[in-house]
C-alpha cells in the first residue's frame, strides 16, 4: 500500500500508471461484458425484463449462485453452516450500528433476515429434497444486506423470464427458485476472460 | 390511478408518518421544490399519487432523499416478515415511467457484498474448499 502524500507520485511513473489504466479498463470491460451477456442470452427482449436484467442486483445474484457452485456448497449440512454463519452476520451487524448505517440497514429489517426456528428447517427442506433450490423469502433472506426483498423479487422474476431461474410454487404456497445453471456460468465466463485479459 | 392509489398507501406505509415540516406550508400544503417537482412529472406512479394525497408524495420524496433505509412500520398489528409475503403486488411499478423510484428500490454495498464473498468462502473451506 502507498504511503499517505504519495498519491502524486501515483502518476509519475508512467509505465506503473498505464498499467493501472489497463486494470480499471479490463475491469470496466468485465461489468459491461456480463450485462452485455445476459441481455444477449435473456430468452425475451422484453425492455420492462431487460431493464431489470441490467440492475446490479442481477449481478448479485449472478455472483451468489456463482460463489455457491465454485466453493461446492451442495450438501444440506454445508447449506446449514451457511445458514449459521449468515444469522451469526446479521447479529454482529446489529451490533455495529456504524456499518448499518453504512450499508443503509435498520436492525427490525436485518432482524428479518435471520433464519429462525421456522424459515431455517423450510430451507434445509428443500436445499435436501431439491439441491440448489431455495424458497425466494429465504434467497432474499440472504441477500438482504444487498438488496431489498422487492427488487431481489424484481431481480428472480426477470431472471425467470430471461430463462436464467425456474420459479415454482410448492404444494405448501412457497415459491421456489432454482437456477439451471446458466447466469453463474455466464458471470464464470466473463471472470474467465478478465483473468485472461490480465495475464496477457 | 389504482398504481398510484397503491404506491401512495404502500409507500405511506414504508415511510412512517413524519412528514418534513420545514418543507410543509403554513396551512399544512406540502411546497415542493422545482427538482421535485420534476421527479413527479418524471414518474407516473407520483404524479397519481399527487392527486389523490399530495401529503405521501411529500413524504416519499423525503424518504427518497434520505441516505439510510426506510424506517420500518411498527404497531400493535404485527405484519409478517417482509420475506415471507405471498404472492405478487397488485400493481407492480411501471420501471419506464418511474426512473427515481426504480432507483430507490435498489441496494448496492460493495462493503456488503464483499461480506457476503467472505462467508461463502468460509463455508466452502470449511467442506474442504473449491474443486480443483
Amino acid at each position: 500500500m502507498l504511503e499517505q502524500g504519495a498519491t502524486a507520485d501515483l502518476y509519475a511513473d508512467a509505465g506503473e500508471l498505464a498499467r493501472d489504466l489497463s486494470l480499471i479498463e479490463s475491469l470496466q470491460w468485465f461489468r459491461k461484458a456480463f450485462f452485455e451477456r445476459v441481455c444477449e442470452r435473456s430468452l425475451t427482449a422484453d425492455d420492462n425484463v431487460v431493464s431489470v436484467l441490467r440492475m446490479d442486483a442481477t449481478y448479485q445474484i449472478a455472483e451468489f449462485f456463482y460463489l455457491l457452485r465454485a466453493h461446492s456448497i451442495a450438501t444440506e449440512q454445508q447449506m446449514s453452516v451457511f445458514a449459521e454463519m449468515h444469522n451469526q452476520y446479521i447479529v454482529d451487524l446489529t451490533k455495529d450500528s456504524g456499518k448499518m448505517a453504512r450499508l443503509g440497514l435498520k436492525p427490525d429489517r436485518l432482524l428479518d433476515a435471520m433464519f429462525t426456528a421456522d424459515t431455517l428447517p423450510r430451507l434445509l427442506h428443500h436445499w435436501a429434497e431439491r439441491p440448489g433450490t431455495f424458497d425466494q423469502s429465504n434467497l432474499a433472506r440472504f441477500l438482504a444486506v444487498l438488496m431489498s426483498s422487492e427488487t431481489c423479487r424484481k431481480a428472480v422474476v426477470a431472471c425467470e423470464k430471461a430463462g436464467f431461474l425456474t420459479r415454482v410454487r410448492s404444494p405448501h404456497g412457497a415459491t421456489l427458485v432454482q437456477s439451471n445453471g446458466s447466469l453463474e456460468g455466464l458471470l464464470g465466463e466473463c471472470l474467465r476472460d478478465l483473468r485472461k485479459r490480465l495475464e496477457r | 390511478m389504482r398504481l398510484g392509489l397503491c404506491l401512495a398507501v404502500g409507500l405511506s406505509l414504508c415511510c412512517g408518518t413524519t412528514t418534513s415540516l420545514a418543507q410543509t406550508g403554513a396551512a399544512n400544503d406540502p411546497v415542493f421544490s422545482t427538482a421535485e417537482r420534476a421527479i413527479i412529472d418524471r414518474n407516473r406512479a407520483l404524479a397519481i399519487a399527487l392527486s389523490v394525497d399530495p401529503g405521501v408524495v411529500r413524504r416519499i420524496l423525503d424518504e427518497m432523499a434520505q441516505p439510510k433505509a426506510r424506517p420500518e412500520k411498527k404497531g400493535a398489528q404485527k405484519q409478517r416478515s417482509m420475506f415471507d409475503r405471498k404472492g405478487e403486488p397488485s400493481a407492480p411499478i411501471d420501471l419506464s415511467e418511474n426512473p427515481d423510484i426504480d432507483l430507490y428500490l435498489q441496494r448496492a454495498s460493495p462493503e456488503a457484498a464483499y461480506d457476503l464473498f467472505q462467508i461463502l468462502k468460509r463455508v466452502g473451506a470449511a467442506s474442504g474448499g473449491p474443486k480443483r
